[in-house]
């Protein structure tokens, strides 16, 4: 099986600390596979997702031990960083802290002019990105300030689009994003699932959405993989959820009551995650 | 009922670049409530609370603090009596030290040193961040400087707390923390709370009531039990309810009480029902 990456035994610890805030993980993901990452403030989940486009060991000081291997057998220490950039897309929580240009078109081109395309390959791939996350024509000339949350974020991913990278790392992408805007943004994760098999490696605190996308689920915790589930199961684990700071969906949290419950003894592998599944555990709990 | 503590009367807004955000709004607050605001972003929620303050004045209609129009207050009693912490904590510090930051406010209203060494360090017991009291705020956590920016409000003893969107980006427990960091200074100290939020399930749990708007307009007022049961009212604001309110609303002709908010309440519940059907454990 060919894995698009895959990490052997990794550990991080910064420079001038005693701590390693990554600690012996490995992991192999698929091609095409999106990963949603939980875990609570400080669990290393930003210092792993540092790891993926080689911002780590590039551009931090620190001690690493193990292998990142992405989209083939090439270490990420081996490999240059403009190249990781061109494997790997970033988009962080706070877009304007990202927006280094005066325009929007500015601000989307400008991996592609630091990777030396020519201007009608950065025209081409101007055209293709913002189809790709559906953005009007009418904000190029925008300062990226001007822009809604969702907006921001779509401009961020656009950024790092244009190189056409094979994996989209998104840490928090819409935790400043109102509903909407949160729409927005994941309908464009979700084509480009769809439409280029992009593998997305998602960090969120919410439920929500990683339970409606993703295919695995991470519970990161003092640079720890604790636990490494599809969704479903993932959120079963309440106990250890909520002991790891982790919002678990109110339905499953009701489900672990009834599974606590002596009267009612509602098996582990019953409790619901979703609101649908919820109302039928409930009726035959109800006998309705 | 007693005489409303905030009183809007009919106000509409309008940024000086010609941008209307508000259009007649009508909301009284009494105090000791908590009160949760919901709405998309440009709804006018923050634009809304701004005017509980005076930090931002009507363009038409008036608000009342304390049955007086926010027009005849100087805004330095007014920030006395209505705290507002901004919901990027960033914009609000600027001093060298999380003490520097809490005691600013108080040395501006010019009260005697050794009341603001006490003051300070009671706030910031409050927020769990004595232990901080030395440190620059820059190298604060996100969590620690919203939680610096609450003492620095709580310092200046408001009646009123208005916080927006106080766990945006905070993780689970975090996010608790705060909510019943409000909560407590609602039971213990009687102050009014009022929060801005996109997390529904914190409507729910720790508001009675909730307001929810829709382009610069009140869509919904009301206990929150009530308000998100109002499926399509909530669909033309693009809140979706909590999981729980969900929930109920779909078990439809189940027995179980539609005010039910909470996981707790839920459970409780169906406990009872279950027991009255006499109903036994769990089988395939």
């Amino acid at each position: 099986m060919e894995y698009i990456i895959d990490i052997d035994n990794l550990s991080w610890q910064y420079k001038d600390t005693e701590k390693w805030v990554l600690k012996d993980i490995s992991l192999k993901i698929k091609k095409g596979e999106f990963i949603g990452i939980m875990g609570q403030n400080g669990a290393g989940k930003s210092t792993f997702c540092r790891c993926l486009n080689g911002l780590i060991p590039h551009r931090f000081n620190g001690s690493m031990k193990g292998k990142v291997m992405i989209d083939g057998e090439i270490d990420t220490f081996d490999m240059p960083i403009a190249e990781c950039a061109r494997k790997v897309g970033m988009v962080f929580q706070d877009p304007d802290a990202q927006f280094i240009r005066g325009t929007v078109e500015e601000e989307i081109v400008f991996g592609a002019e630091n990777a030396g395309f020519s201007i009608q390959e950065i025209k081409d791939r101007l055209e293709w990105t913002l189809n790709e996350v559906n953005l009007d024509r009418g904000f190029l000339d925008k300062p990226p300030s001007d822009l809604s949350g969702g907006q921001k974020q779509r401009v961020a991913i656009a950024a790092s689009l244009i190189l056409k990278p094979k994996i989209m790392v998104l840490d928090e992408p819409t935790s400043q994003v109102d509903p909407i805007g949160k729409l927005e943004v994941f309908k464009v994760i979700q084509r480009l699932r769809k439409e280029h098999d992009m593998t997305v490696i998602l960090i969120e605190h919410r439920s929500d959405e990683i339970l409606k996308f993703a295919d695995r689920v991470l519970l990161l915790d003092e640079g720890q993989i604790l636990m490494s589930e599809p969704p479903n199961k993932f959120f079963q684990k309440v106990d250890l959820l909520e002991a790891k700071c982790v919002y678990p969906p109110q339905v499953a949290q009701l489900g672990y009551l009834l599974h606590k419950d002596p009267d009612i003894q509602l098996p582990m592998e019953e409790i619901p995650v979703t609101v649908e599944q919820g109302i039928e555990c409930l009726k035959k709990i109800l006998q309705l | 009922m007693s005489q409303p503590f905030i009183s809007v009367k009919d106000v509409h807004y309008k940024y000086p670049d010609g941008t209307k955000a508000i259009y007649g709004v009508d909301l009284d607050i009494y105090e000791g409530e908590i009160v949760s605001i919901v709405g998309q972003n440009g709804s006018g929620k923050t634009t809304l609370v701004k005017h509980f303050n005076g930090l931002l004045k009507p363009t038409e209609g008036d608000v009342l603090i304390g049955g007086v129009s926010v027009k005849e207050q100087p805004l330095g009693t007014l920030a006395r009596t209505v705290g507002y912490v901004y919901q990027n904590p960033s914009l609000q510090l600027f001093c060298r030290s999380v003490r520097d930051e809490v005691s600013f406010g108080l040395k501006l209203l010019k009260v005697p040193k050794d009341q603001i060494a006490k003051t300070v360090e009671e706030v910031l017991e409050t927020v769990g961040l004595l232990d901080k009291i030395d440190e620059y705020p820059f190298f604060l956590t996100m969590g620690e400087k919203q939680r610096v920016a609450i003492a620095a409000i709580l310092a200046l003893q408001p009646k009123v707390l208005i916080v927006d969107e106080p766990t945006t980006g905070q993780d689970y427990k975090m996010a608790y923390q705060f909510m019943k960091l409000f909560e407590k200074l609602n039971k213990e100290e009687g102050k009014t709370i009022i929060f801005i939020t996109h997390e529904m399930r914190f409507s729910t749990e720790f508001a009675k009531r909730t307001v929810v708007m829709s382009r610069g307009k009140i869509l919904l007022d009301g206990p929150s039990g009530h308000v998100f049961t109002q499926v399509d009212k909530l669909k033309e604001a693009f809140v979706a309810p909590p999981q729980i309110t969900e929930l109920v609303l779909k078990m439809g002709e189940s027995g179980i009480k539609s005010d039910i908010l909470t996981v707790s309440e839920l459970f409780a519940e169906i406990k009872k029902i279950h027991k009255k059907r006499g109903g036994g454990k769990w089988s395939i």
